[in-house]
């Protein structure tokens, strides 16, 4: 969070809800003419966009005039928590036969059998 | 010739064609389910459903001849209701089950359906169900889907000629199949899976392993037979998923032979991946600059004439000329190209051509066959045969083995003192070939691979030249090699040069250790146990007898993965075209014996497909012209001597296993295990 | 062996017998040469006489015979629901159930077979004699209901004269083929209806 954005939201940012990471979401304090009031976000740690859970995202993008409430309406048992691009990390996604998963994969119509003296 | 119009537009055609062959002739297309340009009409569909005028009902327009004046529709409303009307009652009894069924995205069904289908299904009584049926391991049956076009019945009937399909029962009871449990022993059975129109009839190799339109076609020549049949190879990443005929009237017309269609699984098995070279007696993976490395060690300070190649059935022309360059630039004259010891002349070209064409049986009217077996040989080639003898008129003989070849013919008998009897007029068979118009011999490899074959050669020429075969106009001499690489290896040269060893010659010097190095490029036929204590290089494919033996491995390119040029036996060249990468570290043939060139220290002067390709038309003009066949001169060839009274006997003892490719396939160890294991048991309790 | 109507328990050969090799070849003998293979019928029919029922090893003997392709000889005997793929009692019972036979009361007939044999359609009564068939039409509509047992027509059947007919069967007595009701041919079943006065004498 820069000097700039800490003090735009102090002078104009009205806190509306924080997710269950801790990411602060923010609207402007004023209802301004002629446009839509912005809505930010004020990340918890390192600011990552993904890190914006599904509910949250959509109020931010507009999508949804009211925040959505994770755990009320909607919610339903196969939904699983949210989870920020892994990319990059050490809990990224390994595909099968990926040399860091040992390596090994299933057979597939495209191996050949090579011969051995 | 009559005149008809059809949907407004005026048409002359010849007497005798049907309505459909007419609107064909327009581009206007009828749909179709039994009716098949190859196939006699069944007329039992009712798919092609035309209005004529004047005719109280539609007509089905494949089985009705055109007559002058008629005037056809066939996009009125009545044709239309028709035809909606024929769908539904084929959908009756058609399961819905296309996400599950191979014929998927390339169904005749499926397709017309689109166009003639109802939107939903009227027909509430129980569908009827198939048992399925077991027509061995080449073909999946299931025949709940059959909607009985008897495309399969009539294909295997008149053009494989094996009768062993047919439709028994009546009325909704009626089913296609054999009867009595039995697996098809066609060598052609594989291309009712391709005449299917539903998906009855699928590929058992290949089922459930692909979509049709996942897969990246490529249109190649087939190298298991010495005919070149047009194919389509589809792929999938890295693996041949299947092999398919692609029309081609002047070869294979769109048939494809069993071996051809479904040995591809052999290309992904016993593969050389990586070049081996033979440290402490056992073969070890090797870099190639350590093969180049050795072999150019090994072949330091040898004497040419101590040098000898062996060109193999499968090696592409790219290849053998590269090796021809190389032993001559090593100083060799000892390399050979046929290594069946076949006794052919690479001096007269029309000596060692299927001169008459493949397209040019058809207009002959005598056969003779002599040492061949063509229904194992090539069996594309014999269902040629069996289609111009169906036409009537065409008497043939055969000096050879007695086989099943699915037509009548006289066998004469297999000593080869009958050449001479005929060509001497001794024979009453002598009498139907002169009497011919457009007489032909077909000379097997049984006739030619044998000691005497250079006598045989001979008998067979004169007994050309007597028998009216060699004309103005017509060459009825014809030989049938069993390899692809036979005729582009004569073309180009391979034959021994001045003082130099056929391939016999070689095997003795190897065993007594005259030569010391032999190259094989691809050669796997041979006696490997007489190379004695030569130091062999093996360039090939796969882990055959010649890798086994070989004291350096150089991995190379199979046909579907290198673009190669084939000459087949008439003598047109074709093109493979590269259809998946070759595997590891394998590289095209060419490149090989071009980088071992440099290695060695002489450096060929060609470094990319279109040099190497002008290197071979200097070296023949034959590969001046792809896809077409130039008569060639004839000319004396052939040694007078006396003829051997060794019987003829055919070279093929296994159709499904001949080459590396095929002898590595499953799917032909399982034919091979069925038909030629279990007719060997046949015949023993024949006794 | 697949389709309906045949049996798993096939005999290993067939062979004429030496009288029907003899009229085999003088049926054979009928034909135009190259032509043979039409006898597969007549051929077909004279195993079937022989045998009782057509088995694989008659088609295939039949097949030789003529020099057929056994498929194609195959093709023709279950095409045809006369030629019967597996083995039949002595006197197959074949009860005509379409429309004209129904109509006139071919239920009761079946009912009566059923009753009198204690077999239902398909099957053989254990002692071998009888076998019951459902069939289609039969051609005989005018003297119907009817029913056909060996080669011969049994018409114009009630219950009571089925139950007769296949008493006297079993007994070994051979009935009087055609109407039961005595009828003579089709003949209308009450007699003459038409020419019955004596034509006037011209000029009368």
């Amino acid at each position: 969070m820069t000097a700039g954005t800490r003090l735009c939201t102090w002078l104009n940012g009205k806190l509306v809800g924080t997710d269950e990471f801790g990411n602060r979401y923010y609207t402007e304090r004023r209802e301004p003419v002629g446009r839509k009031a912005r809505r930010w976000v004020i990340y918890q740690g390192e600011a990552e966009a993904s890190k914006v859970p599904a509910e949250w995202h959509a109020w931010l993008h507009y999508t949804t005039e009211q925040p959505i409430a994770a755990d009320v309406q909607g919610a339903k048992p196969w939904m699983r928590p949210h989870v920020p691009n892994l990319t990059g990390t050490a809990d990224a996604y390994l595909p099968p036969g990926d040399d860091r998963r040992g390596g090994r994969r299933e057979r597939s119509a495209s191996d050949y059998e090579s011969w051995r003296p | 010739m009559p005149k008809l119009t059809i949907d407004g537009i005026e048409v002359e055609v010849p007497a005798g064609v049907t309505i459909l062959q007419a609107c064909e002739t327009l581009g206007i297309e009828i749909p179709r389910f039994c009716y098949h340009e190859r196939l006699q009409i069944a007329g039992n569909c009712r798919m092609c459903l035309v209005e004529v005028e004047k005719s109280p009902k539609p007509v089905a327009s494949c089985a009705m001849p055109v007559a002058d004046g008629m005037v056809v529709h066939t996009g009125s409303p009545m044709v239309e209701k028709a035809r909606k009307g024929v769908m539904e009652f084929l959908l009756i009894n058609h399961p819905l089950d296309c996400p599950i069924c191979d014929q998927g995205g390339e169904c005749d069904l499926q397709d017309q359906a689109i166009g003639y289908g109802f939107d939903r299904g009227r027909f509430s009584e129980n569908k009827r169900a198939v048992k399925d049926k077991n027509f061995g391991p080449l073909i999946k049956t299931y025949m709940t889907r059959c909607i009985h076009c008897t495309r399969c019945i009539r294909f295997i009937t008149e053009v494989a000629g094996v009768p062993e399909l047919g439709a028994t029962g009546r009325g909704e009871n009626m089913e296609v199949g054999t009867y009595v449990e039995k697996a098809l022993s066609s060598e052609l059975s594989g291309n009712i899976i391709d005449l299917c129109p539903v998906g009855a009839l699928t590929s058992k190799p290949f089922a459930f392993t692909a979509r049709p339109w996942e897969l990246r076609k490529t249109e190649s020549i087939d190298v298991l037979d010495a005919l070149g049949s047009n194919i389509r190879v589809d792929a999938r990443g890295a693996a041949v998923m299947r092999v398919l005929p692609r029309i081609n009237d002047d070869v294979n017309e769109e048939w494809l032979s069993d071996k051809s269609r479904f040995a591809y699984d052999g290309l992904q098995r016993q593969r050389l991946d990586t070049p081996y070279v033979r440290r402490d007696g056992r073969l070890q993976p090797a870099s190639w600059q350590d093969a180049f490395a050795a072999i150019a060690a090994r072949l330091n300070g040898v004497d040419g004439k101590r040098i000898a190649a062996i060109a193999g059935d499968l090696a592409d022309c790219e290849s053998m000329v590269a090796l021809k360059d190389l032993t001559a630039a090593l100083g060799s004259p000892n390399i050979d190209c046929r290594q069946d010891g076949a006794k052919l002349d690479a001096s007269v070209r029309a000596s060692y051509l299927f001169n008459t064409t493949v397209a040019g049986i058809e207009e002959a009217d005598a056969l003779l066959l002599i040492g061949t077996d063509p229904r194992r040989e090539a069996a594309v080639l014999n269902a040629r045969i069996r289609k111009r003898w169906l036409n009537g008129r065409f008497p043939i003989a055969s000096v050879g083995p007695k086989v099943d070849l699915t037509y009548r013919y006289e066998w004469l008998g297999d000593e080869p003192r009958l050449l001479t009897d005929i060509a001497e007029a001794k024979h009453p068979f002598a009498e139907v070939l002169k009497g011919a118009q457009k007489p032909m011999l077909i000379l097997g490899m049984g006739a030619l691979a044998r000691p005497d074959g250079a006598a045989v050669l001979a008998a067979a020429r004169r007994l050309a030249e007597t028998c009216g075969m060699v004309k103005d106009g017509w060459n009825g001499f014809n030989v049938l090699h069993l390899a692809a690489a036979r005729v582009g290896g004569l073309d180009l040269g391979l034959v021994p040069g001045k003082g130099g060893r056929d391939v016999a010659g070689i095997l003795a010097g190897a065993e007594k250790g005259d030569i010391e190095v032999v190259y094989l490029l691809g050669a796997d036929e041979i006696d490997m146990d007489r190379l004695g204590k030569a130091f062999v290089i093996y360039q090939g494919h796969h882990g055959d007898a010649g890798a086994h033996r070989a004291d350096v491995v150089l991995p190379g390119a199979a046909y579907t993965e290198k673009n190669a040029t084939y000459v087949n036996t008439e003598g047109r060249a074709q093109e493979t075209r590269l259809a998946v990468f070759p595997p590891g570290e394998a590289r095209e043939d060419w490149k090989v014996l071009r980088a071992l060139s440099e290695a060695l220290g002489h450096r060929l002067p060609y470094d990319s497909l279109r040099e190497v390709r002008e290197r071979m038309l200097a070296v023949s003009r034959v590969f001046a012209h792809r896809d077409a066949v130039a008569a060639a001169e004839w000319g004396a060839f052939g040694t007078d001597g006396a003829l051997d009274n060794a019987p003829f006997v055919s070279p093929i003892e296994n159709f499904y296993m001949t080459d590396p490719i095929s002898r590595a396939s499953k799917t032909m160890a399982e034919c091979t295990a069925l038909f030629v294991a279990g007719n060997q048991r046949k015949t023993g309790t024949h006794g | 062996m697949s389709g309906p109507g045949t049996t798993a328990d096939q005999p290993a050969n067939f062979a004429f017998s030496a009288e029907n090799v003899e009229r085999a070849r003088a049926i054979i003998a009928k034909y135009p040469d190259g032509r043979q293979a039409s006898a597969v019928m007549p051929l077909l029919d004279l195993a079937q006489r022989q045998e009782g029922w057509v088995s694989r090893a008659a088609m295939d003997h039949v097949a030789e015979m003529l020099g057929m392709a056994p498929i194609r000889v195959y093709e023709v005997a279950t095409f045809y629901t006369m030629f019967q793929l597996k083995p039949v009692g002595k006197h197959h019972v074949q009860v005509c159930t379409n429309l004209p036979c129904w109509l006139r009361g071919s239920d009761g007939v079946a009912m009566a077979c059923r009753d009198e044999l204690g077999i239902g359609f398909g099957e053989t009564t254990p002692d071998g004699m009888f076998t019951l068939s459902e069939v289609e039409c039969l051609g005989a509509c005018v003297n119907a209901p009817m029913v056909q047992i060996g080669d011969d027509y049994y018409e114009d059947l009630d219950p009571d004269s089925t139950k007769r007919l296949l008493k006297a069967l079993r007994n070994g007595e051979k009935p009087k083929a055609g109407s039961q009701t005595g009828r003579q041919g089709s003949a209308p079943a009450g007699g003459p209806t038409t020419l019955v006065d004596v034509p006037a004498k011209q000029g009368e």
